[in-house]
């Protein structure tokens, strides 16, 4: 097998190829940090990268493999994580400069599942400054591996380029207003939101403690699971029929939407009709809302995190990142808890939308990944995250799983189910991902040789 | 709920309050970004969310949460 089809494997095939001893961690690690090194002048996908640290683990995961002592499917399984997930001993800048020399003392506990899973961690990923959407300049912003004059996406862009460009086989990403799933969208992956609090965020640098959310990224939903699986330590597959099932669409139309998203949307809507489920509109009321109320939680949360360094060193945060920072200051308390109210009406519109079909559907974004990422909270910024903020604010598990491509760019659409019912819509995703094998590409343009 | 007119001197003073001190420049800057979410904030007050609790897991009766 080429090493281009190797890195493209599923999670499952390499560790069948582990296990019939076809294959060995060491070599497969081997050969992600040489894709690293070939792509990453490029894509700018990777803040730090581990090579000596990720070669003892695989070297490890080798001797216990042949040894016999299997830590499961993630064992040996080359991965990355979002630079803003405490690693001890290594950095982890969250991409700004204010935090360019930090080093924990201790892994996140997230970091600590994976490593007991036996997964190795190929480095750390590039991401938008503090995860608000904006890159700093000492960093700059994550190239598409679809067409790299294009964004991946914010904030959690380098993971999602690194797995799209088959540097890494899933990474761990951070989401507070739809920052796993846009990039996910982007650049042609499954990214997962789970439910809220389903994922341990001890030791991640927080962006706003009430939305935010870690989650998984990778090729396909099952390796999306798989990796949540580890991070949970639950199981997170689910096989899922999609004849006899019924879907509630959302907020297919709106402000901003390219009509080639729409139609890629439209054409899986009716691969899941073919399939012999059941595909109709449906309505939330006052979802409309949903935009203001994530600012206005988010925002005052954001200042008081940063009051100290934003009156400190203001100068060190890039200048849109320190305005949205800033802009909290200014949102009155009476605001904050209207719009955690808000939440909680929210859901119950959604949970009571959620009796009656058993997914919503919709487009992850309006648009296929543009040049640059649009400042969060700007106009295009708000459009961005239309489809993808009101998960944040109810915590339901939202999927954004690729179903096509418009102008040679990945098209995402989102899948949303109840809370704690995250291997159910995993098992969605990976149904239609099953149905959609046009859209199961990996990036072919030029720099890719 | 009027949607209050939004000034720099008034950004200033309120931000100052909340713990940051800004120029009549910098918080003119904060104005655009601000509107729209006392706009919405106006929508959400409207909805009469009367008792709900602002507090604790977004979805009710959750065992695990």
């Amino acid at each position: 097998m080429g090493d281009l089809k190797l890195l493209y494997q599923s999670i499952p095939e390499i560790g069948a190829l582990y296990r019939s001893k076809q294959l060995s961690p060491l070599e497969l690690t081997r050969l992600c940090l040489k894709r690293i090194e070939e792509l990453d002048p490029v894509l700018n996908a990777f803040i730090t990268v581990t090579a000596e640290k990720a070669l003892l683990q695989a070297k490890q995961a080798e001797h216990e493999l042949r040894s016999g002592h299997d830590r499961g499917l993630l064992h040996g399984i080359p991965i990355a994580l979002k630079d803003l997930i405490d690693t001890a001993g290594i950095r982890t800048t969250c991409a700004s400069r204010i935090l360019k020399d930090h080093v924990a003392n201790r892994d996140a506990q997230l970091v600590q599942r994976l490593e007991v899973a036996g997964g190795v961690s190929l480095g750390k990923t590039n991401l938008s400054e503090f995860a608000m959407g904006i890159a700093h300049p000492d960093y700059g912003p994550t190239h598409n591996p679809w067409n790299p004059s294009h964004t991946s996406g914010a904030s959690s862009g380098g993971s999602a380029a690194a797995v799209a460009a088959g540097m890494c086989f899933a990474a761990v990403g951070t989401d507070t207003g739809g920052s796993i799933r846009i990039p996910a969208s982007y650049c042609g992956v499954a990214g997962l939101k789970p439910t809220y609090g389903l994922i341990n965020l001890e030791g991640v640098f927080p962006l706003a403690w009430s939305l935010d959310h870690a989650g998984p990224l990778a090729r396909s939903s099952g390796d999306a699971g798989l990796l949540l699986q580890a991070m949970t330590g639950q199981s997170q597959l689910w096989p899922t029929q999609l004849s006899g099932m019924h879907f509630g669409v959302i907020q297919r139309e709106g402000k901003g939407i390219q009509p080639e998203v729409t139609a890629q949307f439209d054409a899986a809507c009716a691969a899941l009709l073919a399939a012999g489920a059941k595909v109709e509109e449906v309505q939330i009321p006052d979802l409309g809302q949903a935009d203001t109320a994530l600012f206005g939680v988010l925002l005052p949360e954001v200042s008081a995190l940063h009051a100290r360094w934003i009156n400190n060193q203001p100068e060190d945060y890039a200048p849109l990142t320190r305005t949205q920072i800033e802009m909290g200051f200014a949102i009155p308390a009476v605001t904050y808890v209207r719009a955690q109210q808000f939440r909680r009406y929210l859901t119950r519109q959604f949970l009571s939308v959620l009796d009656k079909v058993d997914a919503l559907l919709s487009p992850t974004v309006p648009w296929a990944a543009p040049q640059e990422d649009p400042v969060f909270t700007g106009d295009e910024g708000t459009l961005e995250g239309h489809r993808t903020v009101p998960h944040n604010l109810t915590g339901l598990p939202a999927l954004s799983v690729n179903v096509g491509f418009a102008n040679n760019l990945p098209v995402g659409m989102q899948i949303i189910t109840k809370p704690h019912t995250d291997a159910f819509c995993l098992g969605i995703g990976s149904a239609l991902e099953g149905l959609l094998p046009q859209a199961q590409l990996h990036p072919g343009s030029p720099i890719f040789k | 709920m009027m949607i209050p007119l939004l000034s720099a001197e008034l950004v200033r003073q309120v931000s100052s309050l909340a713990g940051l001190e800004l120029s009549l420049e910098r918080a003119l800057e904060l104005i655009a970004g601000l509107e729209p979410i006392f706009k919405g904030d106006a929508e959400i007050a409207r909805l009469e969310l009367g008792s709900l609790s602002p507090i604790g897991t977004a979805w009710p009766g959750d065992e695990h949460g």
